[in-house]
């Protein structure tokens, strides 16, 4: 991994150049505006112009909020790629971008930075590498790796964070962890230096959505966990015993005979062996119900839950996240309040609405949660009500002021607390007692939890 | 990886059609500003099958700060104020990817060009169809080519980035079909109520639903469930179907009386939820000017075919075939898909002996979408110019005023009027307001109200309050811009006019009418038909 920090360089430029006939970024910062930041709803810093310059990009002038910022981008696939070009050409110099993913020749439709030679290869290096070459101004650091494996600290370290992720659960972690980042004084009031806002970005097909996270002031990503249910899947009895479209033959084929016949190997929904596999079967399945349909393209789109995906739609999203970025840096202008979606397929449709915060949101809010349950039910039934409610939590350990009821980690501390697992709430707790629940998921958060017994 | 096709994830949108249209598609770029760039990377990326930039400058560092496919170096040669811009912009957009023909004119002066047929047309084949993107032209090239893209029947797509600005126009080729619309909520078509007889068939064949065991109780699929309820419910109302509020919800009740349990049996919740489909049946109207007039056009033969298909069938359209999954037992999901499938079969070849001389695809989408098919036109840029909105439209852009945004002086259609204003500037001046050096830049600001005056007033909009109390906030601002380039505001223009391209070209979705405006202050953007 590249660690080097370096000063933004420009080469010279040819000076054979045509006087300019339009203006540039600049020109919009170097001249006072109506629009200026702080006129807006969602106020972040006091808009002053810059002195007139000579240079050509942001990146020319060492001082500029653009060249001195540090920017981290999240995920190097088809809004990443989008991302780090859209950062190059506003004159950001200095990023990082992380993406745990390798090239797949399915990328290529969109993710421009890739070629067919660069199939295989990480994601987060190639993107880096080709930013650089191609826009020698640019300094991108690439880590090939998953964001979880990265601590607090080297988010810490950004100015902006935009991210372009295409999953719920990393979604949910990096918003936690860069909420948990504020540090909040006693009066209840966040730290303002302590902020780092997030640019979530997010496609499907010929729509998209783009939104501004300013941790503990606007809505956070948990706020909006509704809006993005969890996967639906196929009854099991569908899929056993009353087949009828060729989705179900093929859920059919990898839910239930795969793990039948390869008990100890798990799927891999990247080899072709295993899905023609599954392929085979879902096949087999179909013909003996006489259903039509089944393909190795639907196949796929099923066990890998695949979502449609182009060009355009990355570069619409991408670079409203990228010059929301370029706002909150420079107060050049208004920020987005709060969320923006656009919609292709039906003639264009495109909305802009303020995402209000959940007042119990368990990431961005102190308040504390409440949780109705019955006087007999055990610590297990709670970790399932935390778990499948619409909390969503992944793995949750809970304590109370004085006592652990129960850990997930490490081994030793889950095997003393397991016996509390069958035990009522009702009997380990003194009524009143708040419970404390930590999760992967909320990361540095913790969340109280107030029962009341029926 | 599991498949070679590394066009995957598209194929899921507009399928293998779709993609051979792209394929067979040329895309002329004009202007290769940022704007022009980003919208054909997006049809690089998908697979169009050639494009060509046409342009007359030569490359600046200007354009290599904010356009991504305008590099200082080409085939290691520097290329500021040395290599075209078309030139440049080519190669770098030709090495996405390989399957894409790629080309360039570097002409003398864009704004010199009187006849635009001869260079638009260099650069394709004869089977080709052609799609003419318009990038941030100066306001006589831009007028002169639509003119001629309007003459020439070529679809054109203009897109600006103006500062924080971004505008999308299509100007569509006269009448389009949109044969294969794609709605999102689209109700199933089940044909309940003008049924045909093998559906009848069927549902005869069930028998009575209350001697079924208890399994297959619960497996009834529910169009048969509806048919079963509707009967009963005529044979108890004198043959008539539930038709006020309070007899449609009776009817849901008798479906729930109809159940063992409802909360088990998810077949009769699915029937009370679609219980409208057992006494509706959607309805075509048929365009007037399409069917009764001497319109010689593939839609017009389409839907007098479908008259005439109607007459015979007692009112009954042809069949989509496609039904939904549904609570059912795989016997009866299968059979009752077969039922439907060989209906739309026997339809569409009906449909086919009635319209020998059209393209067997084209009649295909119009079976398969009878309920959705309609046509878009659009004015061209030049009528929009030259003479006034008719009054409906006036009407539409006074109510999109009425209807402010949060901010009142972010609502787009006020931002239009200022683009359309800095236009007429331009013509007057021979320069964008703005342009001059920086400590007078802001003098422009009130000549550019004066355009903006002018604008208003061509649309009906001068006496609005709106426009009255933010004009000269609009004005001032964009004066600021002196038409900036921002790559992400061209970046958002290039991505929407490049799905509108795809649109067209693949002849699925449905297309823009006809204007989008991104205001970049705040991400908003809104949707006007001039
Ligand atoms: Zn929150």
């Amino acid at each position: 991994m590249m660690e080097t920090e370096k000063t933004p360089s420009i080469e010279p430029m040819d000076t054979d150049s045509p006087a300019p006939t339009r203006g540039s970024l600049l020109t919009l910062m170097s001249r006072p505006s109506r629009f200026g930041n702080d006129s807006g709803a969602l106020p972040i810093g006091e808009f002053e112009p810059i002195a007139k310059s000579s240079g050509v990009t942001t990146a020319d002038l060492p001082d500029s909020a653009l060249s001195q910022s540090k920017i981290l981008v999240v995920g190097a696939g088809g809004l990443g790629c989008e991302i780090l070009k859209d950062l190059a050409m506003s004159g950001m110099p200095n990023v990082h971008v992380i993406d745990l993913d390798s090239i797949d020749v399915t990328n290529l439709n969109r993710q421009f930075l890739f070629r067919q030679k660069d199939v295989g290869s990480s994601k987060a290096k190639v993107a880096a590498e080709f930013i650089n070459k191609r826009c020698p101004w640019m300094n991108v650091v690439a880590h090939h790796g998953k964001i979880q494996d990265k601590d607090p600290s080297f988010y810490k370290s950004f100015n902006v964070i935009v991210s372009g992720l295409d999953n719920v659960e990393a979604r949910r972690w990096l918003n936690a962890t860069v909420c948990g980042l504020v540090d909040i004084d006693e009066d209840g009031d966040p730290d303002p230096s302590t902020i780092i806002p997030i640019i979530d970005g997010g496609t499907e097909g010929f729509s998209g959505q783009a939104r501004v996270i300013l941790p503990r002031i606007t809505s956070c990503f948990e706020c909006s966990l509704e809006a993005f249910p969890p996967q639906r899947s196929f009854p099991l009895c569908t899929i056993a015993e009353t087949p009828r479209r060729p989705e179900h033959c093929i859920a059919y084929a990898f839910i239930l005979e795969w793990p039948k016949q390869f008990p100890e190997k798990k799927l891999d929904k990247d080899s072709p062996d295993d899905m023609k596999w599954v392929y085979e079967k879902a096949l087999e399945r179909a013909k003996k119900y006489n259903i039509e349909g089944v393909t190795y393209m639907h196949t796929m789109g099923v066990v890998k839950t695949i979502i449609p995906a182009v060009a355009s739609t990355n570069a619409i999203v991408s670079a409203a996240c990228v010059g929301e970025a370029v706002k909150i840096l420079t107060f050049c202008s208004q920020t987005l309040n709060t969320y923006m979606m656009y919609m292709g397929s039906e003639g264009v449709y495109s909305h802009t609405f303020v995402y209000e915060k959940k007042h119990d949101c368990a990431v961005c809010s102190t308040e504390t949660h409440k949780i109705e349950m019955s006087k007999e039910a055990t610590l297990n039934e709670l970790i399932q009500i935390l778990r499948e409610g619409d909390l969503r939590l992944g793995a949750p350990s809970m304590t109370t002021s004085n006592k652990t009821l129960y850990m997930q980690k490490p081994p030793a501390l889950e095997k003393a607390t397991r016996k509390n697992l069958d035990k009522p709430v009702s009997s380990l707790i003194d009524t009143d007692e708040e419970i404390v629940v930590t999760d992967p998921i909320l990361q540095s958060i913790n969340l109280s939890l107030a029962i009341s017994f029926q | 990886m599991a498949t070679n096709d590394k066009y995957d994830r598209q194929l899921r949108l507009w399928g293998a059609k779709g993609q051979r249209a792209l394929g067979d598609t040329c895309v002329v770029l004009i202007g290769g500003t940022a704007a022009g760039t980003e919208t054909l990377k997006n049809l690089v990326l998908p697979g169009i099958g050639s494009f060509c930039v046409i342009d007359d400058v030569l490359v600046s560092k200007e354009d290599v700060a904010s356009n991504f496919f305008v590099t200082s170096t080409c085939q290691e040669e520097p290329t500021i104020g040395k290599k075209a811009r078309a030139q440049v912009a080519c190669e770098n957009l030709q090495e996405l990817n390989p399957d894409v023909l790629g080309a360039f004119q570097n002409v003398p002066k864009l704004q010199d060009i009187k006849d635009w047929k001869e260079i638009l047309y260099k650069e394709t084949n004869s089977r080709q169809k052609l799609l003419v993107i318009a990038s941030d032209l100066d306001p006589l090239v831009l007028e002169t080519l639509s003119a001629q893209c309007s003459s020439l029947q070529l679809p054109l797509v203009m897109v600006q980035s103006y500062g924080l600005m971004g505008c999308v126009k299509l100007q569509l080729s006269g009448k389009v079909p949109l044969l294969d619309p794609k709605p999102a909520n689209a109700p199933p078509d089940l044909r309940l109520k003008k049924s045909f007889p093998a559906l009848d068939e069927f549902v005869q064949s069930i028998g009575d639903l209350s001697k079924l065991e208890s399994h297959e109780h619960g497996h009834v699929p529910y169009p048969i469930v509806l048919r079963k309820a509707i009967e009963a419910w005529r044979a108890s109302h004198g043959g008539q179907d539930p038709k006020t509020f309070p007899e449609k919800n009776e009817f849901k009740d008798s479906i729930k009386n109809m159940s063992r349990d409802i909360h088990k049996e998810v077949n009769f919740e699915e029937a009370i939820q679609h219980a409208y489909l057992a006494y509706t049946e959607r309805e075509v109207f048929l365009p007037e000017d399409l069917v009764g007039g001497d319109d010689s056009s593939m839609l017009a033969k389409l839907f007098q075919a479908l008259d005439t298909f109607r007459e015979k069938h007692d009112g009954r359209l042809p069949l989509n075939g496609a039904i939904p999954d549904m609570t059912a037992s795989t016997n009866h999901y299968v059979k009752l898909q077969s039922i439907y499938k060989t209906q739309a079969e026997q339809d569409l070849q009906e449909m086919k002996d009635l319209c020998q001389d059209l393209p067997e695809d084209a009649i295909q989408s119009f079976c398969a979408n009878v309920f959705s098919v309609t046509q878009m036109s659009t004015r061209s840029l030049v009528e929009e110019l030259t003479s006034q909105p008719d009054e409906e439209t006036m009407d539409d852009l006074k109510m999109s005023l009425m209807d402010p945004y949060e901010v009142e002086a972010h609502t787009p259609l006020l931002w239009y009027l200022g683009l359309r204003a800095c236009h007429a500037f331009f013509k007057k001046q021979g320069r964008y307001p703005g342009m001059k050096d920086d400590e007078s830049w802001e003098a422009d600001a009130p000549l550019l109200e004066e355009e903006y005056k002018a604008v208003a007033l061509h649309y009906g909009l001068a006496d609005e309050g709106l426009v009255k109390s933010n004009q000269g906030d609009i004005c001032h601002e964009l004066t600021r811009y002196a038409n900036a380039e921002l790559h992400n505001v061209a970046s958002v223009v290039g991505g929407v006019a490049s799905q509108e391209a795809v649109k067209i070209i693949t002849g699925q979705y449905i297309p823009l009418n006809n204007t989008y405006l991104f205001n970049g202050i705040v991400g908003v953007g809104g949707l006007y038909k001039f």
